[in-house]
């Protein structure tokens, strides 16, 4: 095969222009290469510059701006680590922040509106519906919430032994690891059934079902408008969503209306689509601490007309309103799906222990997630929900049951109301009665006074066989205060239930009575004397 | 929770070794500060400009023309991710990054750090590159050092921290609030019984 000969020339010139190129690099990087080339670099760089600048004037500018930023970032500007706080703060920053500290105490001095004795003294040692053996004293319960007696039904204790004997007792796990036990299932399917809602969920514990509830639904950056007079459960729920919240006055839909009014107003000043913002209205339907209703019918109107959603606590409104105990949307006679969010509890009309939330497929599925209490809590020991379901299937069966919630509860209340220097703050028609010193014979009193007149009134009614408490407030209750949430006045509380017989309310309205008369006489005679 | 002695190699103080500062908690954007997430950024800006140059714009003279356009396309995609895009999909932060951009999350907020100084040293050596071989041609300059200047540093300085301008892309309920109202409610007007509403309701 005769070689290409230009190929060869090719090669041949190409070793040549190496050579050179070789020459002409040991020339340049010998010493006096390096050397020539430094001397002349100022002037080399000076007539470049010149150049660029009658040139390209804009080269220039850029260039060099950039190159300082880099430079300035690089070496000027100090870099920040944000793993060491430290570097926040200077050493005398510190150390100023240490000299003005003032350690807290770890816990709070004592509340002197409580009464240590009766906070711990009374402990249940035997419960026979609504007889009760308190430190060995045969007693009428007036104060657990038992609302049907149902939490000492034959059926219910059987459902509960034979769930006991099936599963064991505690269930060990969350729902989501093998923690879902059938009749877990099966009690949230009783209770949707019962109430006429898609689904339900069910929590272990009914104070955390209401405070894992709305914080899986409104986040930072959502609006809550919130009646002033909730109780704990929610403020916890308040506080733990992060969103921005609102009060309105005590059940007053005019207040809650100005409150709309404002929101939308705001909306249009500031050019805000109402679709941004998740908004809700939250309520109970019976107020723990104020044993009033919330006027359903009204607040659905006007959630209708400003949209919002709405979340109602029927924590203790379940089980005892409506002509077959479904609560208060039953009792006013409005579509349970108005209500997007609703919580029941199984521990307080039920008598069993827990808490659920009812609402359509995509409110429960979203709590299977979100709910924290769900998520994280162990789920409810197996016996709670087959008591649950065999207390929900007796309710179905006896109807009555609430009828005669009903009549008990309007007869305590006018009983009581005729007492003198006492009065009923609570509706007739609430199963929790909030009995106070009549204004006219409190009147300046201080708050703690107060709270220490029930308390002795509740002792002498305890002495008397009848056990009463007054309602009692934690500091958080007291801090909602600042927040815009509302202290309620001291009271007696007592629950009626369904299974009390008129003798025994009889015997509980003489008692107290007895002991308001005796107090008050006592406590007006030492507010003379002293 | 002093200064952790956390050894010097390449990834040290970044994984967790139980004294980490919540500020390097948010999932959402940590995996910004680890070497591998650069190597792999740099790695598509290179890409795209090898492909580039070898399908649209091959010819010598186009190197301008790739320059810029890897330019511009970066730093519009760079500040629609970081800049734009609100909240994080981690879902149990209670809303806490809802009004907060890619960029405002990073490291809490804080300044300055080598993460944030990267990201400024990138969108400064391309918008460099792309200026040096146009020769600052002033055509390409007026293309290059808008997009530079506002889409890509006004953004990120800490003044323009959480700062909406005109408005746009606020989010409801944490922007429009003032800082005070949001951790401490309103209260309602005079819960005295039997009061009548007191005019307006005071804002704390």
């Amino acid at each position: 095969m005769a070689a290409d000969p230009s190929l060869g020339d090719s090669f041949i010139d190409l070793t040549i222009a190496l050579e050179q190129l070789w020459q002409q690099v040991r020339r340049e990087l010998s010493r006096d290469g390096v050397k020539e080339w430094l001397l002349g670099a100022p002037a080399r760089y000076k007539k470049w510059w010149l150049h660029l600048v009658e040139h390209a004037p804009g080269h220039v500018v850029v260039e060099t701006a950039l190159i300082l930023f880099i430079i300035w970032l690089i070496f000027l500007r100090k870099t920040v680590d944000p793993s060491k706080e430290d570097s926040f703060l200077s050493e005398k920053e510190i150390d100023q922040l240490v000299e003005e500290w003032q350690p807290e105490p770890l816990v709070p001095g004592p509340d002197p509106a409580w009464d240590e004795e009766d906070a711990q003294a009374l402990v249940v040692e035997e419960v026979d519906g609504t007889r009760v053996v308190v430190n060995g004293k045969k007693m009428i319960n007036m104060a657990s919430f038992d609302f049907l007696g149902l939490a000492g039904r034959g059926e219910v204790k059987e459902a509960a032994r034979a769930a006991l004997n099936k599963y064991g007792c505690g269930s060990c796990g969350p729902r989501g690891f093998y923690g879902s036990i059938d009749v877990h299932v099966m009690a949230e399917q009783a209770m949707a059934a019962f109430l006429g809602a898609e689904e339900a969920i069910s929590y272990s514990d009914a104070a955390s079902s209401v405070s894992s509830t709305l914080p899986a639904f409104a986040k930072k950056g959502d609006l809550l408008i919130a009646d002033e007079g909730v109780y704990e459960p929610i403020q916890t729920a308040i506080n733990l969503s992060r969103a921005q919240v609102r009060y309105f006055r005590h059940n007053d839909m005019e207040d809650l209306e100005r409150v709309l009014r404002e929101v939308a107003e705001e909306d249009r000043r500031l050019d805000r689509n109402e679709r941004e913002q998740r908004r809700f209205i939250v309520v109970e339907g019976l107020y723990k601490n104020f044993g009033d209703l919330c006027p359903l019918p009204a607040l659905i109107a006007l959630k209708r007309q400003y949209r919002y959603r709405l979340y109602l606590d029927q924590t203790f409104s379940f089980g005892c309103f409506g002509t077959a105990g479904r609560g208060l949307a039953e009792h006013f006679g409005v579509p349970l799906a108005d209500v997007e969010v609703m919580s029941v509890s199984i521990s307080h009309a039920l008598g069993s222990v827990g808490g659920m939330c009812v609402g359509t497929s995509e409110v429960v599925d979203h709590q299977r997630l979100s709910g924290a209490g769900y998520c994280y809590s162990a789920s409810a020991p197996p016996f709670t929900s087959s008591a649950a379901m065999a207390a929900l299937a007796l309710l179905e069966k006896e109807p009555e049951l609430v009828t005669k919630l009903r009549e008990n509860a309007v007869w305590l209340a006018r009983a009581l109301g005729k007492i003198p220097g006492l009065e009923v703050r609570s509706q007739e028609i609430s199963p929790v009665l909030h009995v106070g010193v009549a204004k006219a014979v409190s009147d300046g009193w201080t708050r703690e006074e107060e709270e220490r007149v029930l308390q002795a009134i509740a002792r002498a009614c305890v002495d008397a066989g009848y056990a009463v408490v007054t309602s009692k407030y934690t500091l958080l209750d007291v801090e909602a205060v600042s927040k815009g949430g509302l202290l309620p006045e001291p009271s007696l509380r007592l629950a009626v239930s369904a299974v009390h017989t008129r003798a025994e309310l009889e015997g509980a309205v003489e008692a107290i009575r007895r002991s308001a008369a005796g107090v008050l006489k006592k406590h007006a005679g030492g507010r003379k004397g002293g | 929770m002093g200064v952790r002695d956390s050894g010097n190699g390449l990834y040290s103080g970044m994984y967790f070794d139980g004294d980490r500062p919540a500020s390097l908690y948010n999932k959402n954007v940590e995996w910004l500060r680890y070497p591998h997430f650069w190597w792999l950024y740099l790695g598509f800006v290179a890409f795209f400009v090898t492909l580039l140059r070898l399908t649209v714009l091959s010819k010598p003279e186009d190197l301008g023309r790739v320059l810029t356009v890897t330019h511009v396309v970066h730093n519009m995609v760079f500040f629609y991710l970081f800049h734009w895009i609100k909240g994080s999909p981690d879902n149990f932060s209670q809303g806490e990054f809802n009004g907060l951009t890619l960029w405002e999350q990073i490291e809490d907020g804080i300044p300055w750090t080598k993460t944030k100084k990267l990201f400024f040293l990138v969108h400064t050596a391309l918008v460099f590159a792309a200026s040096y071989v146009t020769d600052y041609d002033f055509s390409y300059l007026a293309i290059n050092a808008p997009v530079y200047v506002f889409l890509g540093i006004i953004p990120k300085i800490p003044e323009m921290h959480r700062v909406r301008v005109f408005g746009w892309n606020k989010t409801a309920g944490i922007d429009d609030v003032p800082d005070d109202l949001l951790s401490s409610p309103s209260r309602p007007t005079a819960t005295a019984a039997g009061g009548a509403a007191a005019a307006g309701k005071k804002n704390r």
